[in-house]
């Protein structure tokens, strides 16, 4: 071992404090949901129009979808804070909350494929998506500031899509349009979008993580 | 946990959850006795993938900052290996970005990212990957045989040279030899 390796132990030593441990990411996940729906539901009470007056059809005849959507976020969520701790390699849990989560949204998007061409005056539901989606990611990226992600582009893509997935279901009970083809383009491909904008902004926002809490 | 409570040598890294552990607590002496157990497998992890001697302590130092900053990220129900190799890979791609192709003897960066895909966690899981070890194949037995002494398990030449009952010199040039012809044949078959 050379005698600067050996400083730097001493001196890293002498410079340890307890540390809180980070918690798991199931519990992380649960906050990040929580939070990123109260973010959403608040920012369309204070920032727009407000829930669309039929709003409870959300939770009736398209409950399954809002379902899938609320597990989409909640599952990428999960894996962006598993990813947030390092390891040698992706880990089957996370692949599988990954694929699943941006499974349910190829069907979502498959679901819409077959409808006409979308209203192109319904582009304040773009504004509207992108007002949503700024809390939880900003809130995502925050929480992931405690971690070490080695993955990056891949925390960033399950930050993202998370955060997409409830700003959706935020879409959903604030723009009472429900044609298939208004959907798919305003409220369902924007996640797409910006999934793959968060994997970029990943591999920057997250250089700079992993800060120690102190444990008093 | 007290430091107290963990004593002796750890075998082949059984302890260093604790010790972890111990660490996150606040126990220094734990701490240090960590990062000088960890240090020399860092070191055959990095000697495992070509880099030059002068460079390894540099790469050390860099991942043992990255340990320390990260030490609240580890949890008991994870393997100390997986996590402590997967900051190191992280921290050896980060230096080889930063500083470029370290020398003219080196594996760039993508065929350091080809051979590191095995996503082996130890050196000899490095060296002994589908790949490398077709590689390491094609050498005489006394250069294979060298080549893991120096390069896997970190003997030093003089070392090798009193176990193979060797002189040094022909310890160095059958290492060398060895090194090259490796990375030749890596080279003849795309990496």
């Amino acid at each position: 071992m050379s005698t600067d390796t050996d400083k730097l132990i001493e001196s890293l030593g002498q410079d340890l404090k307890p540390v809180k441990p980070m918690a798991g990411a199931g519990p992380l996940a649960a906050v990040l949901s929580v939070l990123s729906l109260a973010a959403v539901f608040g920012a369309i009470q204070l920032f727009t129009k407000g829930l669309r007056p039929d709003w409870q059809v959300i939770l009736g005849d398209h409950a399954g979808q809002s379902f899938g959507i609320l597990a989409s976020g909640v599952l990428a969520g999960y894996a962006a804070f598993r990813l947030c701790v390092p390891d040698t390699r992706i880990r089957p849990p996370v692949r599988v909350a990954l694929i699943v989560s941006s499974f349910i949204w190829v069907l979502l998007l498959a679901g819409q494929m077959s409808a006409s061409a979308p209203d192109v005056a319904e582009r304040n539901c773009l504004t509207d998506f992108s007002l949503l989606f700024v809390i939880p990611f900003a809130a995502a990226i925050f929480m992931a500031t405690r971690g070490a992600p080695v993955w990056r582009g891949w925390a960033g893509y399950a930050f993202a899509m998370s955060a997409g997935s409830f700003s959706a279901l935020g879409m959903r009970f604030l723009c009472p349009n429900e044609e298939p083809s208004h959907l798919l383009v305003w409220h369902y491909l924007p996640v797409l979008g910006f999934t793959i904008f968060g994997c970029l902004l990943g591999q920057i926002l997250l250089q700079k993580t992993s800060t120690p809490r102190s444990k008093k | 946990m007290a430091s107290g409570e963990i004593k002796g040598k750890s075998e082949a890294g059984a302890e260093w959850p604790a010790l972890m552990l111990a660490a996150q607590n606040g126990d220094a002496n734990a701490y240090r006795r960590l990062l000088r157990e960890i240090t020399p497998p860092l070191r055959a992890f990095l000697r495992a993938r070509f880099f030059a001697r002068e460079h390894i302590d540099d790469i050390v130092q860099e991942i043992l900052l990255a340990i320390h900053a990260a030490r609240h990220t580890y949890r008991p129900e994870q393997p100390f290996r997986n996590w402590m190799y997967g900051v190191a890979r992280h921290k050896m791609i980060d230096y080889m970005r930063k500083h470029g192709r370290v020398n003219a003897n080196e594996i760039s960066d993508d065929e350091l990212v080809t051979l590191i895909g095995d996503h082996a966690n130890t050196p000899e899981e490095a060296l002994l990957g589908k790949d490398v070890k077709k590689a390491l194949a094609q050498l005489p037995d006394k250069q294979r045989e060298v080549l893991l002494m120096t390069r896997v398990e970190g003997f030093s030449m003089a070392e090798v040279a009193k176990k193979l009952g060797m002189t040094e010199t022909a310890v160095k040039v059958t290492a060398h030899r060895a090194t090259k012809r490796m990375k030749e044949w890596l080279l003849e078959y795309g990496y």
